[in-house]
């Protein structure tokens, strides 16, 4: 009866077991097509369908496996590399061999150390991983480890001969980086060979012309609207003390600029080029204040000059002229300012790090015609000569596999004016931060801090309006800081900036503080 | 019981099998109005959704906004352009021993990327007009005409494809090299292939391949060849960003900038006329 009874409770304990198994069968398939479909839907671009699918799975059974290497990779498509981090790591535990991709979750995250640590793992267990050989490569190419990048191209080719195009190209440029042009320029021959016209053999075309001498030109072309909001759209607390502190105030506005900038980029080599530019800068002010509602400005600005770049070093001349008027729509007088600057820079990098120097040349020409104001009967328009000079230096750290950095910098600075009812000095000091960062495919963050501290000399020699200010001696301390985040696709984005200045000077007059917002649109091709 | 059990066992593992076996393929990239037919349910046409299924004997059409892309049990990729319609005929795919399949393109586009390395392979795609048998790798049918199908062109990007007429008393097949295109008329032997310019095959090789995302590691490549292919523009742009110092951020002579967000070096005096 006992034994009747322990074989009946073992054979219901048995139907049990193959009923959990089926339906842990049937949940397992229905979970695989969830899997499936969130990587079809990512790959249509249906993201947010892809990571809810994602997600469902992983909710329907935690401990499956290939569900969190879907949220993996869909997490790794939206950036959120973190995110993707954790599910790898996850589907990692639960058996699921997802190295690979982990080591690809590390590398677009900028973590080229912990990559490199994870694909070579992953290398090491197989050697039949294309893709873990091939992100190794391109890890190793990024450290600039050029024979350890070759040595993991070649073997992911091995592994995939599918990727032949592709690595024959990173492998030739790991070449030409290294200085060994002839290997290049067969490796790059070769990946033309493998795949003619894919990506890879266009980049392996253009790169073997400039290894052949042969001179590449780029055209560049940027145009940029944008609507600005002014807390103070002109601050015109002039030295000649011809303007009392109520009328400098109030003079709050709006703008709208049209930038134009077209570039030729001719590289006489892979390291050496030109630059030739025009830009054209139009706003139209709109003033707050009655004496003058609306004036534009216009600026022409030619540039020209040589750039050098390696690994290592960063050195460019450029020299601009550009040309200046201003005045209200309509009214009867301009000002007109022209300008020579030359501007070189040197850079030299060491890893992550990076140091510089700088220095900015300029010599103004000014001129009002006619004189806006008579004063008390004499014309006092102001014509004048500024030599400004502005020596920098500056370091830099690279971050986010170079997607990003951050720059202080020191400064010194003089300038020299002198002319007709305008001859002045002063000196100063700058000190400040910008930071850029590619955190995004379409997204990136700019910021910049600044302190300048200037001490003038020789006031104007103007006489003082009644209820204004003369000058006998200023110095000011300028506060910048300025931030902006832009959205850009292959030919358009959108940006969005704010900038706030804040001036503290020993003359009543210069105490201010200025807003301004920023948005607009911008194309590039 | 354990009779029952293992034929419970057999019946779910045959059921899996034929569930899987089954099916030829996975829509991986559905964009736009994507419909299908399947074999079973003639005249029935229903949307095609990211991840379904595709089996022996269906039959697709992309509508005007619609493109698709198949990725088949053998690894192999057929992008359907827009205003196109194909029909899944044959599929044999045993790894490491056997490849057999015939498409018919309808109408429009069809690119085919072929998986390599194959021992036995036999792919094909027939038109209304021809027949083009894959030797190679990458290549593209299309087929237009008044009538339905009344001309095919065949491009072949990697690999050779062999082009003769569907109508067995046509004679004559040509062998299509890579940068090469054929056409061929209803009843009519192929036309000698011609040699085609660089920038055209490229744009052909750019716009029929259905592109989706990209995996992780075509992501990695269009990235990485962005970054590489400036040559100094590119290893110095970093350096050049950053060297871009903010000095001389605010114009420091007697009176404010016009506009201190600009980058130039510009400073203007300026007063308002009239003004006393």
């Amino acid at each position: 009866m006992v034994r009747g009874f322990l074989l009946l409770l073992c054979l219901f304990g048995v139907f049990l077991s193959t009923v959990e198994r089926s339906w842990a069968a049937d949940n397992t398939a229905q979970l695989e097509e969830l899997v499936r479909r969130a990587d079809a839907q990512l790959q249509s671009g249906m993201i947010k369908e892809a990571l809810d699918t994602a997600t469902k799975a992983v909710q329907l059974r935690t401990d499956f496996g290939p569900g969190h290497a879907a949220l993996g990779r869909v997490y790794t498509h939206m950036e959120r590399y973190d995110d993707a981090v954790r599910s790898f790591l996850r589907a990692r535990q639960l058996g699921v061999d997802v190295l690979a991709q982990l080591g690809a979750a590390y590398y677009y995250a900028g973590d080229l150390e912990k990559a490199a640590s994870v694909l070579t793992e992953a290398t090491t267990k197989s050697r039949e991983k294309g893709d873990a050989w091939y992100f190794l490569g391109l890890t190793r190419l990024r450290e600039k480890r050029y024979d350890d990048a070759r040595t993991a191209f070649s073997n992911a080719r091995k592994a995939d001969p599918s990727l032949a195009s592709e690595t024959l190209y990173f492998s030739g440029v790991a070449a030409v980086r290294k200085g060994d042009r002839d290997t290049a320029r067969a490796e790059l021959e070769q990946a033309i060979e493998a795949s003619p016209y894919s990506d890879s053999a266009e980049a392996a075309r253009e790169l073997l012309a400039r290894l052949d001498g042969g001179m590449q030109s780029t055209f560049e072309f940027m145009a940029g609207l944008r609507g600005e909001l002014d807390s103070n759209v002109l601050l015109l607390p002039s030295t000649s003390g011809l303007f009392t502190e109520e009328e400098i105030s109030n003079s709050g506005g709006s703008r709208i600029v049209l930038d134009l900038n077209g570039a030729w980029k001719p590289s006489f080599s892979d390291s050496f080029g030109a630059l030739v530019s025009y830009g054209l800068y139009q706003s139209i002010h709109v003033s707050n204040r009655d004496e003058l509602k609306r004036f534009d400005l216009t600026n022409h600005a030619l540039t020209a000059g040589i750039e050098y770049g390696d690994d290592a070093n960063y050195f460019a001349l450029p020299s601009q002229f550009s040309i200046a008027f201003l005045g209200p729509i309509g009214g009867d007088y301009g000002l007109f300012s022209s300008t020579h600057a030359l501007n070189p820079v040197y850079a030299r990098r060491f890893g992550q790090h990076g140091v510089g120097i700088g220095n900015a040349l300029s010599f103004e020409n000014f001129d009002e015609d006619p004189a806006p104001v008579d004063v008390q009967g004499v014309d006092y328009a102001q014509t004048r000569d500024n030599m400004t000079n502005d020596l920098s230096v500056f370091y830099s750290y690279y971050f986010a596999g170079d997607r990003g950095y951050v720059t202080p910098s020191l400064g010194w600075i003089t300038t020299n004016a002198d002319g007709e009812n305008s001859s002045w000095s002063y000196d100063g000091w700058h000190i400040g931060t910008q930071v850029g960062w590619a955190f995004h495919e379409h997204w990136t963050l700019g910021g910049v801090i600044n302190y300048v501290g200037r001490s003038y000399e020789n006031p104007y020699p103007l006489p003082t309006a009644e209820g204004g200010h003369r000058l006998t001696a200023r110095s000011d301390d300028e506060f910048y800081l300025g931030a902006d985040l832009a959205y850009r696709r292959d030919w358009w984005g959108v940006k969005a900036a704010y900038n706030w200045i804040v001036n503290g000077s020993t003359v009543e007059l210069f105490d201010y503080s200025r807003s301004i917002f920023s948005l607009g649109l911008e194309t590039r091709f | 019981m354990r009779t029952i059990v293992l034929s419970l066992a057999f019946l779910l593992a045959a059921d899996a099998a034929w569930a899987a076996g089954s099916s030829i393929g996975t829509a991986t990239v559905v964009k736009g109005g994507v419909t299908v037919e399947r074999s079973a349910q003639k005249g029935r046409w229903v949307n095609v959704q990211p991840g379904d299924l595709v089996f022996q004997g269906d039959k697709l059409k992309t509508l005007s906004d619609g493109v698709l892309k198949l990725t088949l049990k053998d690894d192999s990729n057929v992008s359907l352009s827009a205003n196109s319609e194909l029909e899944l005929n044959e599929f044999v795919y045993q790894p490491g021993r056997e490849r057999r399949s015939f498409f018919k393109l309808w109408s429009g586009k069809v690119r085919a990327a072929v998986s390599k390395y194959m021992r036995t392979s036999s792919v094909q795609i027939g038109t209304p007009t021809a027949v083009a048998g894959v030797r190679g790798t990458d290549f593209l049918v299309s087929t237009e005409g008044q009538g339905q199908g009344d001309e095919t062109q065949v491009v072949v990007f990697e690999g050779r494809v062999a082009v003769k007429s569907n109508w067995e008393r046509v004679a004559g097949e040509v062998m299509v090299q890579p940068g090469e295109m054929s056409r061929i008329g209803r009843n009519q032997a192929p036309a000698v292939p011609v040699k085609l310019d660089y920038e055209g095959m490229r744009r052909a090789f750019q716009t029929t391949a259905v592109q989706g995302q990209g995996t992780l590691r075509q992501r990695a490549t269009s990235q990485e060849i962005r970054n590489t292919a400036g040559g100094f523009r590119s290893t110095g742009s970093v350096m050049r960003a950053a060297a871009a110092t903010p000095r001389q951020v605010a114009p420091p002579i007697n009176q404010q900038p016009v506009d201190a967000t600009r980058d130039s070096a510009l400073r203007i005096n300026i007063k308002l006329p009239g003004q006393k």
